[in-house]
């Protein structure tokens, strides 16, 4: 089984397929939140950033 | 007249009247009938001349300001046609974004959201804010944007979701309804501190906290209320670096754990690998009786767990990514992720081996993956684990095939089917009781994506085989709940 999966593994790799993360079943998933918008999280305090982005925008807080 | 003065004049002309007005007043104020009255006058005519003609010298100087005032002027009127022009075209915007706002509501949770075109722009998207060129005067100019401080960036954020369900389970001898807390991926909340050094560089702490009263993983037959359940999930500090990778201290994932998980079919939040987590705390029953072993004791898909460690993660290349991680009671691991996607497939695969420090257990391997084929929403994903033992290897085999569809305008629909083999997982060494299981599941899922909301249905059969022990009845399971992110 192990072969098999690192061989399907190369294979798709010299596909060229770009990298992505993906999201765990049992995590948080990425995406609005019900109350929280389109970014998903509430940022409660912010310091040292670009003026003008508006509340909500996507922070690219990595997942802990 | 002398010459400068005719000169003076002739390139001044509108002064001429002027200058001849102060001299014929001269002799005008002085009579002009007498010689001496004549001469007096011939004086003052000519002084007043004179002093015509110092007054007239500037006067092509004067009339070169008058000529740049009024390029000025003409300047100054085309920037207040341009600028008119501009508000022109902002007042009409309103009215375009209105367009694409009853655009995109008619297209809602479809794949045609991010395809709407803008008015006026068929091909691209259109910016947020459109600047325009400063044709203004300097003063007049947009404010660009700024870097207000010359701190590193500093962003405290919370999220979390709710994940409840109702599972109704016929254990054989009777049939009882549960409110549960979704094991698969309990309720929780994250509070995430991030300080940004600079674009490769960040330094963070992690906590969360799950808050899963009633988790189906504990509920059993005869604990239909297990109380409130607190898990202290991940507490730890980080340090993330794109050229170096991430070092972790505290509680949180092995290395190992998701190298079980791997699975991009849609429905993972009712049917995933650890089929122990939907309801795994309800127990076989033979003859009517409990029999004390329950779902979770005959099936695990042997995926890492979440401990006190110290974790370290290589920097992504080409999709892969190494980790490895220490625990208390010396515990490590290792794994390698890889995740990868065109515009045709999407696949994810991980491996680990680990040493959990297990009474009997030497090493564990566990390995999955998923595929997706972006185009059909076709799908497939398994599941691999074995624990090498000083006795009987349990081994465990788990695969699901799905389909994500756009059943609907809500979000995407997911559907998938699976089966589990789980085989000789000790049960009671001293009575040297092991247990085969088999289960298989069905599931729907379908997102509500603008709300951050999943609805969910699932059904799942088990049966155990129990060497060394009795004939157990089979459990079957259906669940209906919903994850709502906040």
């Amino acid at each position: 089984m192990s072969l098999v999966l690192v061989a399907g593994i190369l294979l798709l790799a010299g596909c060229g397929m770009e990298p992505f993360d993906p999201p765990r079943p049992d995590e948080l998933q990425p995406g609005p939140g019900i109350l929280t918008g389109e970014s998903g999280e509430l940022v409660i305090y912010r310091r040292g950033q670009e003026e003008g982005r508006p509340d909500g925008a996507p922070t690219g807080t990595p997942d802990p | 007249m002398h010459g400068p003065q005719v000169a003076g004049i002739a390139s001044a002309r509108r002064f001429i009247p002027l200058q001849l007005l102060a001299g014929f007043s001269s002799l005008a104020e002085n009579g002009v009938g007498s010689r001496e009255a004549i001469m007096t006058n011939k004086a003052a005519f000519l002084g007043s001349m004179i002093l015509g003609a110092s007054v007239l010298v500037p006067a092509p100087v004067a009339a070169q300001t008058a000529s740049d005032l009024r390029a000025l002027i003409e300047a100054q009127a085309e920037q207040l046609a341009a600028q008119a022009r501009q508000l022109e075209e902002q007042t009409r915007q309103p009215e375009a974004m209105r367009q694409r706002l009853d655009d995109l509501e008619a297209a809602e949770g479809t794949a045609e959201v991010a395809q709407v075109p803008f008015e006026g722009e068929p091909t691209e998207p259109p910016p947020a804010f459109e600047v325009v060129a400063p044709e203004t005067p300097p003063a007049q100019t947009m404010p660009e944007r700024v870097i207000t401080s010359g701190q590193p960036e500093i962003e405290v954020a919370i999220s979390g979701h709710i994940n409840r369900m109702i599972n109704v389970a016929d254990d054989g001898d009777s049939t009882k309804t549960y409110f549960v807390d979704n094991g698969n991926s309990v309720s929780r909340v994250r509070l995430v501190g991030t300080g940004r050094i600079d674009e490769t560089l960040s330094i963070g702490t992690a906590i969360e906290l799950g808050i899963a009263p009633n988790p189906s993983f504990r509920v059993s037959q005869d604990n239909e209320d297990a109380g409130d359940f607190t898990d202290q999930r991940i507490v730890q500090a980080y340090v993330d670096s794109t050229r170096f990778g991430r070092l972790a201290l505290g509680k949180g994932p092995m290395a190992s754990d998701g190298a079980g998980l791997q699975d991009i079919s849609g429905t993972s939040v009712i049917q995933y690998s650890a089929i122990a987590d939907t309801a795994g705390g309800l127990q076989f029953v033979s003859d009517g009786d409990l029999t004390g072993i329950s779902i979770s004791d005959v099936f695990s898909n042997l995926n890492g767990s979440r401990r006190d460690r110290i974790r370290y993660d290589t920097p992504s290349l080409a999709g892969f990514s190494l980790a490895t991680s220490f625990a208390s009671n010396q515990r490590y691991d290792g794994a390698v992720y890889w995740a990868g996607r065109n515009d045709t497939w999407e696949a994810t695969a991980a491996a680990a081996v680990q040493q959990p420090n297990i009474d009997d257990v030497d090493v564990r391997l566990v390995s999955s993956g998923s595929m997706l084929h972006r185009p059909t929403g076709l799908n497939a994903t398994f599941n691999a684990g074995r624990d090498i033992r000083d006795g009987r290897d349990y081994s465990t085999l788990y695969g699901k095939l799905g389909v994500i569809t756009e059943l609907v305008s809500l979000g995407p629909t997911a559907f998938s089917v699976d089966y589990d083999w789980a085989d000789d997982r000790p049960i009671n060494s001293a009575a040297a009781i092991t247990a085969d299981g088999s289960s298989a599941g069905f599931a729907i899922v379908q997102d509500w994506t603008r709300y951050g909301t999943e609805l969910y249905f699932g059904l799942r059969w088990h049966k155990a085989e129990l060497r060394g022990g009795d004939d157990v009845d089979d459990i079957l399971v259906s669940s209906f709940g919903t994850r709502v992110r906040f």
